[in-house]
């Protein structure tokens, strides 16, 4: 474990565990029946920049709505800082929300869409002025207040609707996939963007995305969202390298899945491939899957020695050349699928389809998953 | 040449359309007080004529008042349906909104007929003008109502979410989101239940008691050939202000919708 994942565990603990600011308690929505969370426990900390990731029609765009107030959960409980917020309609809660379509009001300008929620707020006209400059400034369209709303691009309304919600000044913001119309290097943008805005202003974002790499970008925990459950809550780093399950593993990054029998405290058989070597947590006879990340193994020449303890003999069936990194499959004899390894460029030299090779990788790379 | 038949029906199509319309404003010039050809000559006479024949301005203002009070109240009676229609699933939708849009297919006669009887028969009313508007309500509604719902639908329901998240409550949400995106639409609206109102005689002929509208004074003045110069006269004035209301709706519609779907996303 690097000593920055336990930094992290022991901050968001801290915060949580004192007075988080958001408790979702056992929550579950079906739509006429069809059930669309179901049992979500989760608890938010002040000040997190907090993502829900997951496929489409998973549940994650439920769940931010439920927080938002539009839609009501069939059952469980839904604090924010403290307060039973279930049946509090959305107009009386502490949160904004940036919708996916953004929903600029189009009989509005710039500034009347980002003061309309303003006239709500017992806030003079002087505050209320003061409030949509700072806005307007902070997402950068300074000079653009008495543009016509029909007369920006997609990343203007973007900013505008961040600013709308922004300028409320709410206890959490709300984000429903707000980046997937843009198109990538403005995406990259304001990913930079949000992720500054959001410590500076040390607002709780919740963030719905089905971006994996967007959400380890910004996040400082996910929640990985699927049917309508949650499958695990962590760190990027968390995530990545200690994954729950084997739908975990798959789902964030690339991963090599090999079915093996559990057969003690560190090692597992796989076959035909004979003892591997890996920390299994499991008791000896389970049923289980070896997961190895694709750049964590290492591609040499047949015999190359070295002290890793676990070796596989295989050949190149396909070579990627990506410049700045090198995407191997690697046929070995007994697994069902090709290996996936990952070369950076600087160390390795491109290997010539069906070259013989040789993978190895240390002994606490594995990862026994159950099932 | 290519397509000159299909000229020839275009050009065939049109005259047959507007042709007889055309033999109002026509003859309304035309120095007689018989409407045939030959022509006699040109005059406004029948035009200034018009405004001394007090039984025709009456009806014509039993008519504007009429028309003017039917579009205001169907239309505040098609908002909250159109709404309703739009913006919430509930159960049995597609039959009340077929059941709303029945005056549409039902004809004008039976209508009468039907809001005759239950006008007098079991409502015990007397006739006047509040029944000719009552009933011109009951045909207005679906035209009004179809105005609105094409307006509505055409806004993501995500707009009305956010109205409500910025903390607006579902009335702020109406007047500040709804009512103005819908303004186009109530504007149609107005100006169709005006027109529909106006113009209809055979629910007016049923349901009048002893004051007339405009068409049925005017159908009541065929009987004389002396008045039908005025008549047609007046038919002319109703003419030009009918389709340049007509108009005035449509520009109001289609500008309201390209200026809000400017086809974002």
């Amino acid at each position: 474990m690097a000593p920055t994942d336990a930094l992290t565990d022991a901050v968001a603990e801290a915060a949580l565990g004192a007075d988080p600011l958001i408790r979702i308690e056992a929550i579950s929505k079906s739509f006429g029946g069809v059930p669309a969370l179901s049992g979500i426990d989760l608890a938010i900390a002040r000040g997190e920049f907090f993502s829900l990731l997951g496929a489409s029609g998973c549940g994650k765009t439920t769940l931010l709505r439920i927080l938002a107030g539009i839609e009501t959960p069939s059952s469980g409980r839904l604090l924010i800082d403290g307060q039973d917020v279930v049946g509090v309609p959305a107009n009386r809660r502490p949160t904004n929300m940036v919708f996916q379509s953004y929903a600029i009001f189009p009989h509005l300008n710039v500034e009347e869409n980002i003061g309309y929620g303003l006239r709500n707020l017992k806030i003079g006209k002087a505050e209320a002025r003061a409030r949509i400059e700072e806005a307007l400034r902070l997402v950068k369209l300074e000079g653009y207040a008495r543009r016509n709303s029909h007369a920006l691009s997609g990343g203007q309304r973007q900013r505008v609707a961040l600013a709308r919600a922004l300028v409320m000044r709410p206890k959490v913001l709300l984000l429903d996939e707000p980046l997937s119309a843009l198109d990538k290097k403005l995406r990259e943008e304001m990913q930079l963007e949000l992720r500054a805005m959001q410590r500076t202003l040390g607002i709780t974002f919740v963030f719905v995305t089905h971006d994996q790499e967007e959400a380890m970008t910004l996040s400082d925990r996910i929640a990985i969202v699927s049917a309508g459950r949650i499958l695990q809550v962590g760190s990027p780093q968390d995530l990545y390298e200690r994954p729950a399950n084997r739908e975990v593993a798959e789902f964030l990054g690339s991963m090599n899945l090999i079915p093996v029998t559990v057969t003690g405290p560190r090692a597992v058989d796989s076959g035909p491939l004979g003892p591997i070597v890996a920390p299994a947590a499991l008791p000896a006879g389970a049923k289980a899957h070896l997961a190895l990340r694709p750049e964590r193994l290492r591609l040499g020449a047949p015999e190359g020695g070295g002290t890793s303890a676990n070796r596989l003999a295989g050949k190149v069936q396909e070579a990627v050349y990506l410049g700045d990194r090198i995407h191997y499959l690697v046929e070995v004899p007994g697994l069902a699928a090709p290996l996936r390894v990952v070369a950076a460029n600087d160390t390795a030299r491109l290997e010539r389809l069906g070259a013989p090779v040789e993978i190895t990788w240390p002994e606490d790379v594995g990862l026994v998953l159950e099932g | 040449m290519r397509g000159w038949g299909l000229t020839v029906y275009a050009v065939f199509f049109i005259a047959f359309i507007y042709g007889p319309v055309l033999i109002l404003p026509l003859f309304s010039v035309n120095d007689s007080n018989f409407a045939t050809f030959p022509m006699a000559g040109f005059t406004l006479r029948h035009y200034a004529g018009l405004w001394g024949q007090k039984p025709l301005l009456d009806a014509l203002v039993n008519s504007l008042k009429i028309a003017a009070g039917v579009s205001v109240l169907a239309t505040a009676l098609a908002v909250p349906a159109a709404i309703a229609v739009t913006r919430h699933r509930f159960p049995g939708k597609p039959a009340v909104l077929s059941f709303m849009m029945l005056p549409l297919v039902i004809p004008s006669i039976v209508m009468a007929v039907a809001l005759l009887v239950i006008v007098l028969r079991f409502l015990g009313i007397q006739l006047s003008l509040w029944t000719v508007a009552a009933g011109h309500v009951v045909i207005c509604l679906p035209f009004c109502l179809s105005v609105l719902v094409s307006r509505l639908e055409g806004f993501d329901a995500a707009l009305e979410e956010a109205s409500r998240d910025l903390g607006c409550s579902p009335m702020q949400t109406f007047w500040r989101l709804t009512f103005p995106l819908a303004g186009p639409g109530i504007i149609s609206s107005l100006l169709l239940g005006f027109i529909i109102s106006f113009d209809e005689f055979v629910i007016a002929f049923f349901l009048t008691g002893t004051e007339n509208t405009l068409p049925v004074y005017l159908y009541s003045q065929l009987r004389f050939p002396n008045s039908l110069p005025g008549t047609l006269a007046l038919g002319s004035l109703i003419l030009v202000a009918s389709t340049a209301l007509v108009v005035l709706a449509e520009v109001i519609r289609r500008r309201g919708v390209q200026s809000d779907n400017p086809g974002d996303l």
